[in-house]
């Protein structure tokens, strides 16, 4: 007799994010782990298989009682993108990693190393990834700021890094494996990135879909086309991040943002546009001599670093309520919006260069409590000028937070934010939770909207999306995302794979 | 523009001085494998120590995580927990705890092995 899978769920459970801005009531909460249900766990090479039958089996519990279902990722969302009022799955202990495929398992067609193909299943951190493969002398090809994200929610929600000559997360990524309508399994891939062979769907017991269109749509699938159970990507070579940070005024560093010609920046290499570049504003410093522009660059290099050990200890931070207390405090005295923004910039540091791997580089955020941010993604063409809009937007009704531009090669995934050609400037704006806080990122969007300046916004942060928006930001992608979507799902696998966001959205028809 | 325009403010430092958790102190593992939180939820208990510390509350938390190891503890306390235990003369002191569960270190499987799956 076939073993079952040990899931368990709590009813009526109250769920809040890792920033503590969303919280949700679901009926049920699961907890899927790589168990079966005699307290067994299958063996390491295989040990996923008890998670995906685990996942299986919610999905047809869903269709069963009628109900949405929805992974919960890493918790790590800002907006309600990973949120379901139904069925929530906490898939964080799904985190088996094979590295390197047999020759069996990949098509005949792949170009890649077989050898540096990773398989890591939904609930895998970015951070578990880093340490495996750092480990291994080997590395992701990029990842988001921060490393608390699993792959699978990164992808789903278009997490991106700073490497202007590499795409987003989800821009690495060579297959999918779907859990869909009945439970049923898909390794979905592009026909023009082939990576694996029959057999290998045939362990996994899915389907080998090889479809561009489908492809595109469901990499950046918004957690609507089934339960993501797994990935594969090609790993590199362990590199190393050569981080220089350096202060400008506003004047300086402006003119630099939709030419990404940084000679008059006088950096490390001169002219030679870095690898990652990042542009941080204090939106109040931007007198001449303030020096309110804080440019965060790398280079990378081929050779491996040597790898933190970190030390550990005590240590003293700012305490967990500090963030929303400050975010109360400054709606209520907004004098204090300068001095509080003045000292969260000044803990940029200047100097370098360090030398680091990608994981060390981009660890975890020291930042805990009451976190609001809202990212905008722009064609590089118009980085300038809405930064110039945030910045008098902020001047006008200030807010509690920094803005920080990054660059990312455009995504051919349909509803990735880094769609615009041939680079998406990204525009993030962290800071302090607060009422005054979101009502300035809605200040800014408004601007950018009367001002006709084209953009997205980041679906794992603070968002405003509706039809006719969503429309506005995506064009025909999003109408060709839904026609992949109808294409792939029936009515009622599109209800349950939707949620209350991607309904709103217009997305979930 | 004023420093407090209105009773938000005082509302705001009035919250600061009572709020439930003022006081936090956390031990956490957070730069290895086994430091990553299992679930979004964490769970809390009041724990009270006796007569000067001769009897003290203990939680198991084997149940609560499923058997997995601890990512975190975080005590909380306030000004109403410091109250009870300075007017009690120390023979009642309460705390909040807060624990969360670690994810069990999955499997990373090298390879080329034929008899392996992948």
């Amino acid at each position: 007799m076939a073993k079952k899978p040990l899931m368990t769920f709590q009813r009526h459970v109250t769920w809040t994010n890792v920033h503590g801005n969303i919280k949700i009531t679901c009926e049920r909460l699961y907890d899927v782990l790589n168990r079966w249900d005699d307290g067994t766990t299958p063996p390491d090479a295989s040990r996923f298989k008890a998670g995906l039958a685990g996942l299986a089996q919610i999905v047809r519990d869903a269709e069963a009682t009628g109900k949405r279902v929805r992974a919960q990722g890493g918790g790590w969302s800002l907006s309600q993108i990973a949120t379901s009022e139904d069925f929530l799955v906490n898939t964080k202990l799904l985190n088996a990693i094979n590295i390197g495929f047999k020759a069996a398992n990949v098509a005949p067609e792949f170009t890649g190393d077989r050898q540096r193909v990773v398989f890591a299943q939904c609930g895998t951190s970015v951070m578990e990834l880093n340490h495996a493969l750092e480990s291994r002398g080997l590395a992701l090809p990029t990842s988001g700021a921060s490393n608390g994200q699993t792959i699978c929610g990164a992808i789903a929600t278009g997490t991106h890094g700073s490497n202007r000559r590499l795409g987003a997360m989800h821009d690495t990524i060579l297959g999918l494996h779907l859990i869909a309508a009945g439970g049923n399994g898909y390794w979905l891939e592009s026909p023009t990135r082939p990576l694996a062979s029959e057999a290998f769907a045939a362990v996994l017991g899915a389907k080998l879909l090889r479809d561009e269109q489908l492809f595109r749509a469901a990499v950046v699938g918004l957690g609507s086309f089934g339960l993501i159970h797994a990935v594969a990507f090609e790993a590199v070579p362990l590199y190393t991040l050569e981080a220089r940070g350096k202060r400008y005024d506003h004047a300086d560093a402006l003119p630099v943002l939709s030419t990404l010609q940084v000679a008059p920046l006088k950096l490390a290499r001169g002219e030679q546009v870095p690898d990652h570049f990042e542009v941080v504003f204090d939106p109040y410093a931007d007198g001449k001599g303030a020096k309110g522009a804080y440019v965060r660059y790398m280079y990378q290099l081929n050779n491996a670093p040597a790898l933190n050990q970190p030390g550990g200890g005590t240590f003293t931070s700012p305490g967990q309520d500090v963030l929303g207390l400050l975010g109360a405090i400054t709606s209520a005295a907004p004098a204090l919006i300068k001095p509080i923004a003045a000292e969260s910039f000044g803990r940029l540091k200047e100097g370098g260069p360090t030398l680091k791997s990608l994981g060390d580089t981009f660890g975890p955020t020291g930042i805990i409590g009451y976190v609001m941010s809202s990212e905008i993604g722009v064609a590089l063409a118009d980085a300038q000028r809405a930064v110039e809009a945030i910045l008098r937007v902020s001047r006008n009704f200030p807010w509690a937070g920094l803005v920080a531009v990054r660059y990312v090669r455009a995504s051919q995934a349909l509803m990735a934010f880094t769609h615009f050609a041939p680079i998406t400037a990204t525009i993030e704006l962290p800071a302090a939770g607060s009422e005054r806080t979101a009502e300035a990122y809605e200040r800014i969007w408004d601007e950018l909207e009367r001002l006709q300046i084209p953009f997205t916004l980041h679906w794992g942060q603070m968002l405003r999306y509706d039809p006719a928006r969503v429309r506005k930001a995506f064009g025909e992608r999003a109408t060709q995302w839904v026609v992949a979507r109808q294409r792939f799902l029936d009515v009622q696998a599109r209800h349950t794979f939707s949620n209350t966001l991607i309904q709103g959205a217009g997305l979930a028809i | 523009m004023p420093l407090l325009p209105n009773s938000k403010g005082g509302l705001a430092l009035v919250a600061l001085a009572l709020c439930s958790g003022c006081y936090h102190y956390q031990v956490n593992a957070v730069h290895q494998p086994t430091g990553i939180e299992a679930d979004r939820r964490g769970e809390s208990a009041v724990l009270w120590s006796w007569f000067w510390g001769t009897l003290q509350e203990n939680f198991d938390t084997t149940k609560s995580c499923l058997g997995l190891p601890m990512k975190s503890v975080t005590t909380h306390s306030n000004l109403g927990y410091s109250l009870i235990t300075v007017l009690s003369l120390g023979i009642a002191a309460p705390i909040k705890v807060t624990w969360v569960c670690a994810k069990e270190p999955g499997p990373v499987v090298d390879g080329d092995n034929p008899n392996d799956p992948i």
